[in-house]
């Protein structure tokens, strides 16, 4: 799952493009940005953990996750799945809006279900971004969010 | 930094050598505004005993010097120079710029072309001279690379160079200016600005002259501090907003008529600035747009002080990375006002904040939060979470409603900005006051908030003076966009400056 766009060409912030590299190198070389779309990237993580006493199988998901182009000035916000989360209680997931015209930048790679998540919501304050490498904060912050979504 | 410069080249020293002049080399940074350059002085490059020094041919630095020089280049951000100083004997008063000489100027352009063969293009290459006084003179030179000089010219004979016009010395929440010999005199009308000549003099009359200050939202505090500003003899407004003019907005907006309404904002405010000014050089540049874009950015580059008097979290963000990487103080003013439905009971505060070298940031100060600043780059519908977080099956359309305002507080608000700005620019009272005034509507006291400098994870004085070598997070300003679309008219164009 998730679209391979060519972006090849996309000319990012110094910064952001960084971060990028820091996430593929030290998280999985699969992370990448889908679109672009004003001021986020829609940026695809293929290996999301999905808490096994939460939810079902698979626990290993792709998803993206909208991250600012300023990075780390401005936090993430919002992400983007191919498929509802749905845990094991069957409790409805806060923030979720299915067919939301926030998917559309990656709705021809399969994004269909937008939740409307902010770094300091739910879970309380998310981690102070300062540099490019605080990228590697998000995916831990993003299983920590879905955990308790 | 001035305090370090004038210790290096004037401080008294145990030795016996009796040295004529000093000097240093310094790395700089530069800003490109839509009109103004700016080069920023950031640091001096250490130097050991006999790396300057005075010999019968004038002052010599060292190769030791330029080669450490080069490294302190190399290892600071992208877009970084080197500018050589000395020292110039004559005036102890500030007020008296020295001049250099014909052998000072052939000398510096020596030095400096070969600097730039060792130096990155982008690298800014500068000359300074500095009064026992503290007063400057300042020159940024341009060489054409040496691939490109025809014949047999010496390529140190094809460069250009041009002046510094304004030198500004910033401190915590003080700015101070050395202006150039041919800025000329403002008072426009003695008899209109004569009760306020007696608090700073004729002097503070020509610093209010020939400063350009930007007012970033010329709304309901924006369009009082535009009157105020042009008749204090403030000699140059920027004024900054894509809106317009509604016919809700007729109660709280200063000198607007009814035929005004549909308008952009910054039309009427231009003609109440004319109509108010006392300057007698006095210009009101306008341009429609949002600071939260690169273009809109760059117009407030070319000032020296900026009111920020706009709700959007996003616009305010980035002037207050401006702040810092670009040394150009924020005075930032709201008000937030809350109708209890139950019972009509009003609460609320006013808050002024200043930013920027030496005070605490608008972030640390509370004044926005990261998130408001994500949210705000978002559309203009989907910016107030609870209009859409809940929605299934579709997004809400609906426009984040405007805050209560009214044009009292606004006006306690403009008052205390302009306030802030005579302390900043002239050291008018309080001058000891950092961060933040706080007004509370309930209890009526204004009191000074608890913030006196920004938290310790917070980087932004390490950006300060990296001008255009700093990332200020500018992007899309999607409410301007949306207004731009929507009305789609000829007259609202993308940075529409006038």
């Amino acid at each position: 799952m998730g679209g391979s766009l060519s972006f090849s060409t996309l000319q990012l912030p110094a910064g952001l493009e960084e971060a990028i590299r820091i996430l593929q190198a030290e998280w999985g070389p699969g992370a990448r940005v889908d679109a672009v779309a004003d001021n986020f990237v829609y940026l695809w993580l293929p290996d999301v953990r999905f808490d096994e006493s939460k939810y079902p199988v698979p626990h290993q998901r792709g998803l993206w996750v909208r991250i600012p182009v300023q990075f780390p000035h401005a936090n993430p916000h919002g992400i983007v799945t191919p498929d509802p989360m749905v845990p094991l209680d069957g409790h409805a997931v806060k923030g979720h809006n299915p067919g939301h015209e926030m998917c559309n930048p990656v709705a021809t790679s399969g994004g269909k279900h937008y939740y409307s998540w902010t770094w300091s919501g739910e879970i309380g304050p998310g981690p102070l971004l300062t540099s490019p490498r605080d990228i590697l904060l998000v995916v831990p912050w993003v299983e920590r969010r879905i955990k308790n979504a | 930094m001035q305090q370090d410069a004038l210790n290096v080249l004037f401080a008294q020293q145990n030795d016996d050598e009796s040295e004529l002049e000093r000097g240093f080399l310094g790395i700089i940074h530069a800003g490109q505004g839509d009109i103004r350059r700016t080069l920023f002085l950031r640091e001096i490059v250490p130097q050991e005993k006999g790396w300057v020094k005075w010999t019968d041919e004038g002052l010599k630095f060292s190769p030791h010097y330029f080669s450490g020089a080069f490294d302190y280049v190399a290892e600071r951000p992208k877009g970084a120079g080197i500018i050589i100083v000395h020292s110039h004997p004559g005036s102890s008063s500030i007020a008296q710029r020295p001049r250099p000489s014909k052998p000072d100027l052939i000398h510096e352009r020596r030095l400096l072309y070969h600097a730039s063969l060792a130096l990155p293009e982008e690298s800014p290459l500068a000359a300074g001279i500095v009064s026992p006084g503290g007063s400057w003179r300042v020159r940024e030179y341009h060489f054409q690379p040496k691939s490109r000089v025809q014949g047999n010219r010496h390529p140190t004979d094809k460069f250009e160079h041009s002046d510094a016009m304004t030198i500004r010395l910033i401190e915590r929440q003080q700015l101070r200016f050395q202006f150039d010999d041919a800025k000329t005199p403002v008072i426009h009308n003695a008899t209109e600005t004569d009760s306020t000549l007696a608090l700073w003099g004729k002097q503070g009359q020509q610093v209010l002259g020939n400063v350009r200050v930007a007012i970033v939202g010329v709304g309901g505090v924006g369009s009082i501090l535009v009157e105020f500003l042009a008749r204090l003899g403030v000699g140059e407004l920027v004024l900054v907003d894509y809106d317009l003019l509604g016919e809700e907005n007729l109660n709280r907006s200063l000198g607007a008529r009814r035929s005004d309404v549909g308008k952009p904002k910054v039309q009427y405010v231009s003609r109440v600035a004319r109509q108010a000014a006392t300057a007698s050089k006095f210009t009101v540049r306008t341009f429609r747009g949002s600071v939260a874009e690169l273009n809109g950015l760059r117009i407030v580059l070319d000032c020296d002080i900026v009111f920020c008097v706009t709700g959007n979290a996003f616009a305010r963000q980035v002037l207050d990375h401006a702040s810092y990487a670009y040394l150009i103080p924020v005075i930032d003013g709201g008000t937030t006002l809350l109708v209890n439905p139950k019972d009509g009971g009003i609460t609320g505060r006013s808050q002024i904040a200043e930013a920027g070298p030496g005070g605490p940031c608008l972030e640390c100060l509370g004044v926005y939060s990261r998130d408001e600043a994500t949210i705000a780059r978002e559309e203009p519908g989907m910016q107030d979470q609870s209009s859409y977080v809940q929605v299934a099956g579709g997004a809400s359309t609906r426009n984040v409603p405007r805050a209560p305002s009214v044009i009292s507080t606004n006006g306690l608000v403009a008052s205390v900005m302009t306030q802030r700005f005579l302390c900043t620019v002239l050291g008018f009272p309080p001058g000891e006051g950092l961060g933040q005034q706080r007004y509370y509507v309930n209890q009526g006291e204004m009191l000074w908030g608890p913030t006196e400098s920004c938290h310790s994870t917070c980087a932004k004085h390490s950006w300060i003076g990296l001008g255009d070598s700093h990332a200020v997070p500018t992007g899309v300003d999607l409410s301007w966009r949306q207004l731009r679309n929507t009305k789609g008219s000829s007259d609202v164009g993308s940075g529409v400056r006038s």
